[in-house]
């Protein structure tokens, strides 16, 4: 049996699906650095001029969003991703939630 | 001519004068539209019929909110709440922090300033026992949260609606806006806010004050972070707050405090204090808030 490190495995996982694409406000990025520590397949690096994050491994994506997850100026907004996986929804948040102008 | 009202419920008419400042967008504004109905500008007392968009701000207490927000419901084609009161409770659901009983003894018979006088029986409109943001009575087509909606957001946002556009304004938290510094920074201590004197440029959370700006809705310009002042989440919760069921404001910034300060998450619960007011001081009366399975607030009402 070959041996794939997760990075293949998600590699694998991912092929044949379409990229994600990921957009960065860099106007609304604080620089903390939290996306570069905790996406687990550093697509992040900061840019050490502007001290902004940039995505550097965008193919490596899993589109887990632990990085919006953490991000405290919800800086990163990632396309063609599939987001309903959650266990659980509420329908009465849904319907404020799509009403917020 | 597109008609507007403008109603006050329990609130401090903030939102309505927040209306006001559009200063010179007002005449933009009224090009097209035209108010009908604000008490806060105009002497008039019963609203009118067949109005286009009614805007609503402050919470429902007693029982004459109630039934004004009913008739404008039933009077108007689109609802919009308008300030945090009227989309979660704001300032005025800290009253549910009291019962009812204490809060009237409070006013009017245990009132160390005043003389006692035995409480009113008639015309004054009677209390319901807790506070209510506008959602919880009627169908809202709009919640613009905000204490108040900035000006800016406003014109934004009112000068479309009334061209039958739709507003395309945006939707991140107060950090998108703070020109703060925030960097992971080791420490122990979280410090009230009226402690010490927090250094400028650098973020709340990384010197160890409660700063709800990551959980907050912006779209205010970090008005308060600026001018050197931790934000005490005023707009609401962020929507990623509001749309995952396992996000609260409490959680929320524990987490980030935890993960800036590498402090364990227990050390700052331990730390956190007056959760009433420091956490959850404009969400308090919001049922959605309340209830989702993380939340604090449970603990803190009183029915």
């Amino acid at each position: 049996m070959e041996y794939l490190s997760r990075k293949q495995k998600m590699k694998k996982i991912s092929r044949g699906f379409k990229m994600v694409e990921i957009e960065i406000d860099e106007d609304a990025c604080v620089g903390c650095g939290s996306c570069v520590d905790d996406c687990p397949n550093n697509v992040y690096q900061m840019n050490e001029e502007t001290w902004k994050t940039t995505v550097v491994n965008a193919d490596d994506c899993m589109a887990c969003l632990s990085c919006h997850e953490i991000c405290p100026s919800q800086a990163m907004t990632h396309r063609d991703i599939h987001v309903a996986k959650r266990l659980y929804i509420d329908r009465k948040v849904n319907d404020v939630l799509e009403k917020i102008i | 001519m597109v008609t507007i009202a403008l109603e006050t419920l329990a609130s401090c008419s903030g939102c309505e004068i927040s209306i006001l400042d559009l200063h010179e967008d007002l005449l933009k504004l009224l090009e097209k539209a035209e108010l009908v109905y604000a008490p806060v500008l105009m002497d008039v007392k019963e609203l009118p019929d067949n109005i286009d968009i009614a805007i609503v701000s402050g919470s429902v207490r007693n029982e004459e909110n109630k039934e004004r927000l009913e008739e404008l419901r039933t009077k108007s084609s689109i609802l919009i709440a308008y300030g945090t009161c009227a989309c979660y409770g704001g300032i005025t659901g800290m009253a549910d922090l009291y019962t009812r009983d204490e809060v009237t003894s409070r006013t009017y018979s245990d009132n160390p300033s005043t003389e006692s006088a035995p409480l009113p029986n008639e015309v004054v409109p009677e209390l319901l026992s807790i506070v209510h943001p506008a959602a919880d009575f009627t169908e809202i087509d709009g919640f613009i949260p905000g204490c108040p909606p900035k000006e800016q957001l406003t014109g934004d946002i009112l000068i479309p609606l009334i061209n039958n556009e739709a507003p395309d304004v945006p939707k991140k938290s107060v950090c998108a806006d703070c020109q703060r510094e925030m960097e992971h920074v080791e420490y122990d201590k979280i410090h009230r806010r009226v402690e010490g004197s927090p250094e400028d440029g650098k973020c709340f959370l990384s010197q160890g004050y409660v700063c709800l700006g990551s959980v907050t809705l912006g779209r205010c310009g970090g008005l308060c972070t600026d001018a050197g002042v931790p934000c005490h989440g005023c707009g609401g919760p962020s929507l990623d707050v509001l749309r995952e069921p396992s996000h609260d404001i409490y959680n929320g910034v524990i987490k980030r405090i935890a993960h800036l300060s590498n402090m364990p998450e227990k050390d700052v619960e331990k730390q956190m204090y007056d959760l009433g007011h420091v956490i959850y001081g404009f969400v308090i009366g919001s049922t959605i808030m309340e209830d989702k399975l993380v939340s604090k607030i449970p603990q803190l009402v009183k029915k």
